[in-house]
């Protein structure tokens, strides 16, 4: 059975070549910002890490 | 602007079967039809619309009377906020075609988080609103399906990232390629004019030449969707990619005939102060709405007419001068002048299916004053243009117009001459003067101080 509703919003064509790319590269892209937002709490921590130190050093 | 059918629908609003655009009483309106319902209610009610409101990211609406819808399928009508003026990706320098695909970015970023996704990425969508890009097409927006790619992936390539990419590695003029592929610029020739330093840019390899690539090879192949799917992750981690790779994307015009027009110009500070003052005399006279600039280099005259709270398009041939007018406005916080790249000589066109999607700029033309300063010389000597042919499209063009006489022996002039025999015997102040009165009534003429230069206020026998 077809779905209507599904077939009626894809009236751009996304083409077969682009489609099969992004399954292809979308793995490694997900990886990599994966990592990044990793990287990006580490580095929130890290931050937050020196930061109270450092306010904890001015109390003193 | 009229391109409507006799029903009133917008002629170029025809591909998304989830609705169009309609004009009644001389306003915008748009149709959202009952196959698009789940979708407009997630969009409203699943906080997503405020969020892109709040961010200034879509143009707001409000929901209208049903009565007035053209067809059955009707599920809503609504009003959108107006526009002052409707630019096309063509008519953009490279930070404000950069500032759209970002913008774009953004928006499907949080679509994301509201389980949404943007199904179509057409820059034509983008529009400049208070100097800064908008969505405005609200059916743009659709559930995001778990599993399933961005079906919007290569038409962000497309109208975006390959013009970019182009500007920044090849030539600054390929932006006009936009002007001939409607549907943006197809990957496979980006890929030919990219030079071969692009393809070790991870992201223009992956998005551009090896989606050209991709293209070919499957050109003729069939898949089913249902076997292939992407995960939320890789999904947001393209969109994320996308992002980087825009915004790793820089142009640095070099330095071109006219960027640097008022640092190296026969102009004394006397003249240039005195022009200043003339045309803020001037504009405070005829208190226009709205105002071209033609030929308006950086915009330095733009900015005495958008002080006043005058809606201000601001045209240059130079992509450098547009640029730095663009930068320039956004560091001032400037939100009433639009700096746009247009070629008098040879205007926007209109393009599209039946030449009916796209407004040619003439169309688009409804401003209350027009202002040509310094232009003159060039349309008359560089384009041979007749003074009659300049008068009669000036006046079509605006009600009220600011216009620069110089005369020939200016150094400017002489310049130009100065490679080619003067064939220009009609180039005279008197003649100009004589053909500009068959379409105008000349208000008042004043010369520039410190020069033998004219401005005159004219006001237009032919528009009303």
């Amino acid at each position: 059975m077809i779905d209507l509703k599904l077939c009626i919003f894809a009236y751009l064509d996304p083409g077969t070549g682009s489609y099969i790319l992004q399954l292809a590269i979308g793995i490694l892209f997900g990886v990599l910002f994966a990592l990044k937002l990793f990287w990006n709490r580490i580095k929130l921590f890290l931050q937050g890490l020196f930061s109270k130190k450092g306010k904890d050093g001015q109390d003193k | 602007m009229d391109r409507t059918n006799s029903n009133g629908a917008v002629l170029s609003s025809f591909r998304d079967p989830s609705g169009f655009l309609f004009y009644r009483e001389g306003q915008m309106r748009r149709q959202i039809n009952k196959v698009y319902k789940e979708n407009y209610e997630q969009l409203m009610n699943g906080g997503l619309y405020r969020a892109l409101l709040d961010e200034k990211l879509l143009l707001a609406h409000e929901e209208i009377d049903i009565k007035g819808a053209l067809t059955q399928e009707a599920y809503k009508v609504i009003k959108p906020e107006a526009l002052a003026f409707i630019s096309y990706p063509y008519e953009w320098c490279f930070s404000q075609l950069k500032e759209a695909a970002l913008t774009t970015l953004r928006i499907q970023k949080r679509a994301l988080d509201f389980g949404m996704s943007l199904k179509d990425c057409s820059a034509y969508n983008i529009q400049f609103k208070a100097g800064r890009p908008v969505l405005i097409d609200t059916l743009s927006f659709e559930r995001y399906r778990e599993g399933r790619p961005w079906a919007a992936y290569r038409q962000f390539c497309q109208h975006f990232l390959a013009p970019l990419a182009l500007i920044c590695y090849t030539d600054i003029r390929l932006s006009q390629l936009l002007r001939i592929y409607i549907d943006g610029v197809p990957l496979d020739l980006a890929g030919e004019l990219l030079p071969l330093s692009s393809r070790f840019k991870f992201s223009l390899f992956s998005h551009i030449h090896l989606q050209a690539r991709a293209q070919k090879h499957f050109a003729d192949k069939s898949i089913n969707k249902d076997a292939h799917k992407m995960n939320r992750l890789g999904f947001a981690g393209l969109v994320d990619n996308l992002e980087s790779a825009v915004k790793k994307l820089k142009w640095q015009p070099k330095v071109t005939e006219w960027s640097d027009y008022y640092t190296d110009t026969n102009y004394s500070a006397q003249a240039i102060q005195h022009k200043k003052q003339l045309v803020s005399e001037f504009l405070g006279q005829i208190k226009p709405k709205s105002l071209w600039d033609a030929g308006a280099n950086v915009g330095l005259f733009s900015r005495i007419a958008a002080d006043k709270g005058i809606e201000t398009v601001s045209f240059d041939i130079d992509p450098a001068c547009v640029e730095k007018n663009y930068l320039d406005c956004l560091k001032e916080g400037r939100t009433n002048i639009l700096p746009l790249l247009c070629d008098l000589t040879n205007p926007s066109p209109a393009i599209g299916w039946e030449n009916q999607e796209r407004f040619s700029l003439i169309e688009r033309a409804g401003a209350d004053a027009l202002m040509a300063l310094a232009l003159v010389h060039h349309l008359a000597i560089s384009n041979n243009l007749p003074f009659n042919r300049i008068a009669q499209f000036f006046s079509r063009m605006c009600n009220w117009l600011l216009i620069e006489f110089i005369p020939k022996d200016d150094s400017q002039i002489r310049r130009m001459l100065s490679t080619r025999e003067d064939i220009f015997g009609n180039y005279r102040q008197e003649v100009f003067e004589a053909e500009f009165k068959k379409y105008f009534a000349i208000q008042a003429a004043q010369g520039i101080r410190d020069s033998r230069r004219t401005l005159y206020l004219m006001r237009s026998k032919i528009r009303k």
